[in-house]
């Protein structure tokens, strides 16, 4: 965790289903852009991003375009589908 | 717990099986570029497909409907076409799966009676409009608009483009963005840009994927082929409409009358229509002709291709006929004469 972890390719992680969130992750221009559509955008919607943006700081991720579509999932969900995304995304390996 | 597998093209028994399935739905199966299936007890139950960056023949058993079989054919595609390095896709569907295709995420950019349109990814119609807003000066008063491939650009469109300058204070020039031409994308484009590069009343912009040719618009979710052509000029013509006129403020759409093809005529007229009806003006404007010809990209295509290289540059702008003396000219040429 920490350091510079860059981001050389798209990559994807979770699903649509209920209760989940799914993210797509691309190489950014110098900054971290957030789009969101959730399900309970006007409640949440602001909490999701801070919470995906927060990770990607977290793993070392400074410049990162990500989409996300999001069923209602838990910070945890989401914190555990961002991470997923960055190492697929970072090129770590193609498994998890 | 469902899970997606890829069919094999290269194994009879995945391909008989997917041909099966889509026969229940009517669909032809045409070896579209990745195909993912869902099994139960051997049995295909759900299926959905990528071709190019385009999705499509997403079925699913009654029986197993609301199981998220879709849902998991769409995450495997999606991780399918990342991978392949596509940042955007489209779905071309009939309006009444409209909902399947919002619940994965997917937005709408356009719809009629009998066919929507669907994007994902990373890019949007939203912000390919917002760039061109951007790289355009303010409208004076009239704007007009043309839509060409110029596949190679002739005195024909030439001709089309000074005409439709007398009408209006700026143009907008959308060029074909599809590579299914002879001359690439990026050379039809380039030749546009350097004939007008000192007209600042023209703007050549790229046609991105919300201007549709006929050429590469799909027609496997229409089951009356004969529907074919009226589908696809509502659908193109709604996006100028609803959407790329609106946002542009475009107020005449130019186009170029078509006195031998019969599908163009009729594209042509039907597209008027659509186009009227919602309030943006169209001319069309009769083409040009020479010795009696008609001066048509077809024609010159033809010309080189019997190697009448001179006889062609008749037809021709300045822009493209350097552009056929280069290096890279000489080997789309050589292309053409290929073909023989």
């Amino acid at each position: 965790m920490g350091g510079k972890v860059e981001i050389k390719k798209m990559a994807t992680a979770g699903t649509v289903e209920s209760n989940d969130i799914l993210i797509m992750i691309s190489k950014g221009e110098g900054n971290i852009e957030i789009e969101l559509e959730s399900v309970v955008e006007q409640q949440y919607g602001e909490e999701i991003k801070k919470v995906i943006h927060d990770t990607l700081v977290e793993e070392g991720v400074s410049s990162a375009k990500v989409i996300a579509k999001d069923k209602g999932a838990l910070d945890f969900t989401i914190k555990a589908r961002v991470r997923t995304c960055i190492k697929r995304g970072s090129g770590d390996t193609n498994e998890l | 717990m469902f899970f997606s597998d890829a069919i094999n093209i290269n194994n009879e028994n995945d391909i008989r099986q997917i041909k099966e399935f889509l026969d229940i739905f009517q669909v032809n199966y045409d070896f579209p570029d990745k195909t993912f299936v869902i099994r139960d007890k051997g049995k295909i139950i759900a299926t959905g497909s990528a071709d190019g960056n385009i999705l499509k023949y997403f079925f699913a058993c009654e029986k197993y409907k609301g199981q998220g079989l879709i849902g998991v054919i769409y995450n495997s595609l999606l991780s399918y076409l990342l991978e392949q390095g596509h940042d955007s896709f489209f779905v071309f569907t009939t309006p009444n799966n409209k909902m399947i295709f919002e619940s994965l995420g997917l937005k709408e950019v356009e719809s009629t009676e009998r066919v929507s349109l669907f994007e994902g990814g990373f890019y949007n119609y939203e912000k390919w409009v917002k760039k061109i807003k951007s790289s355009i000066k303010p409208k004076k008063d009239l704007r007009g608009a043309i839509v060409m491939n110029c596949n190679p650009m002739t005195l024909g469109h030439k001709y089309l483009i000074e005409k439709a300058l007398e009408n209006v204070d700026d143009l907008l020039i959308f060029v074909v963005e599809e590579d299914k031409s002879i001359f690439p994308f990026e050379d039809r484009f380039n030749i546009l840009k350097k004939e007008f590069h000192n007209n600042p009343r023209i703007n050549i912009i790229k046609g991105g994927p919300y201007i549709i040719s006929q050429g590469t618009f799909p027609t496997y979710f229409i089951k009356k082929k004969d529907e074919m052509l009226d589908i696809y000029t509502e659908l193109d013509g709604s996006i100028f409409a609803n959407k790329i006129g609106k946002d542009l403020d475009i107020d005449i759409r130019f186009l170029g009358s078509e006195p031998k093809d019969e599908v163009t005529l009729y594209y042509n007229n039907t597209l008027k229509n659509i186009l009227e009806l919602k309030g943006i003006k169209v001319d069309i404007i009769p083409r040009r002709e020479l010795e009696g010809n008609i001066i048509s990209a077809s024609y010159v295509r033809s010309l080189l291709k019997e190697d009448k290289v001179k006889e062609a540059y008749k037809y021709l702008p300045l822009s493209t006929i350097e552009y056929l003396k280069s290096d890279k000219g000489k080997e789309i040429i050589g292309v053409i004469q290929g073909y023989k």
